[in-house]
């Protein structure tokens, strides 16, 4: 599945890593860089792609539990509405 | 994976950024045009002599994205006298950054209200001269734009839009300061007021004949102090004083860039002339401003007193002393006072 980011938030990179300004409340998030890498790659790659590179960049061996934390990621990312399945 | 971090994780970001001089917050000056004639404005003219052009705009708006601009603040002279003020705004939100509105509201009809509501603004600041209609009106030189004034604003209210009242405190209105604070609670709308009135921006010092009275600004300290919300500054080593050529950038409506908004001693150059993101990563002014804020912060730092806890903007020194690094008088004055309020609350 890909995602979209939802056009009504308002965000950036700092160094790689992503800060968002959630507009309907103006609450301010910022993400570490596994969460802004996954960010990043949310509208241009499906999450096991998505996973793969973050088991790659990060060195991680077990691709199968980064996959389970991308899954996990993106349905908090869902829930607070800042991205909707494409 | 812990992706999300909490509230703490962007102000470590906003930390980097000011290490990194990105400019996360800019603010652009659209007109000089302003159908309100405020008597203690810093504008010294309602005109723009060789206005940008909205193609000039996405420009500016295209390097923000990409010098890594978080926040784009659209002001004036009254930015809603522009022609293509919605459509920029439109411009800002595409590129995911978000949008403040300075306004001064007597422009905001139903249908304006309309399209800045769909924007999704994440702040719409409003300024509030007086409780009184006569008392603001008298501040802006035009009769009914009290009232003009609160219905846009009560138009914005309507459709859940973020609203800021903000008072720049004169003696014209410093007796009213409780029914400002009492307008703006009644509404539901956050308020702010500031006790520095400026020069205006070519030097013309008559402004400054319109700043709050000693007593004026006791009261409002007082009124801060019993909120917790007197203004405080905690200095630390090798911090800076602001985010001066660091995370701040002004844009003029000639297409002038400076180093904040209230910056106005040198420019770092012309947007139309070169882009403004070769201005900002190869300006030595720009370089020299972010200086002027590590130096203030050292200094004030190490002089320690009243001046060090008050929030200081070299800025206005510069206009007023011809040093950045100098407090005026009037500012010497303001710390102070918070000061002594501090001390009798503390």
């Amino acid at each position: 599945m890909s995602w979209r980011i939802d056009p009504r938030l308002a965000w950036q990179l700092v160094d790689g890593e992503g800060i968002v300004i959630d507009l309907p409340n103006g609450k301010v998030v910022g993400f570490n860089p596994v969460g802004s890498l996954v960010w990043s790659l949310l509208e241009t790659h499906e999450e096991d792609a998505i996973a793969a590179e973050v088991a790659r960049r990060f060195a991680v061996d077990d691709v199968e539990a980064v996959r389970a934390d991308v899954r996990a990621f993106v349905s908090v990312l869902a829930e607070r509405g800042f991205v909707a399945a494409a | 994976m812990g992706a999300a971090a909490p509230l703490a994780g962007s102000q470590r970001l906003k930390h980097r950024a000011l290490l990194l001089a990105q400019p996360l917050s800019a603010h652009l000056e659209l007109t000089y045009r302003c159908n309100w004639r405020c008597l203690f404005c810093y504008n010294p003219r309602h005109s723009d002599l060789r206005g940008m052009r909205r193609d000039d705009w996405s420009a500016v708006l295209d390097d923000l994205r990409a010098l890594g601009t978080l926040t784009v603040s659209l002001t004036g002279g009254e930015p809603l006298t522009h022609p293509d003020f919605l459509s920029i705004a439109a411009e800002v939100r595409r590129r995911a950054m978000a949008l403040r509105i300075l306004t001064n509201g007597a422009l905001v009809t139903e249908t304006v209200a309309d399209a800045i509501a769909e924007l999704g603004p994440v702040g719409v600041e409003m300024s509030l001269h007086g409780a009184a209609p006569m008392t603001h009106d008298r501040a802006t030189a035009v009769p009914g734009s009290f009232d003009a004034m609160l219905a846009g604003l009560d138009r914005l209210r309507a459709r859940g839009v973020p609203l800021l009242l903000k008072t720049p405190l004169t003696r014209l209105n410093e007796d009213e300061l409780d029914g400002m604070i009492a307008l703006a609670e009644a509404r539901g709308v956050s308020y702010h007021v500031d006790p520095t009135i400026t020069p205006r921006d070519d030097g013309d010092p008559s402004p400054l004949g319109y700043a709050p009275s000693p007593g004026g600004l006791d009261r409002l300290f007082r009124r801060l102090a019993a909120r917790s919300r007197l203004p405080a500054v905690e200095r630390q080593e090798d911090g800076v004083n602001c985010g001066l050529g660091r995370v701040t950038l002004a844009v003029d409506p000639e297409g002038n860039l400076y180093p904040c908004l209230q910056w106005r001693t040198t420019s770092l150059g012309n947007v139309r002339e070169t882009p403004l993101r070769e201005l900002w990563r190869s300006s030595p002014r720009r370089i020299e401003a972010a200086e002027v804020a590590r130096s203030a912060n050292d200094r004030l730092r190490a002089a320690g007193g009243a001046v060090s806890r008050f929030p200081f903007c070299p800025a206005i020194a510069a206009q007023r002393t011809g040093d950045p690094l100098l407090p005026d008088a009037d500012h010497v004055a303001r710390a102070r006072a918070a000061d002594r309020v501090r001390q009798g609350s503390a």
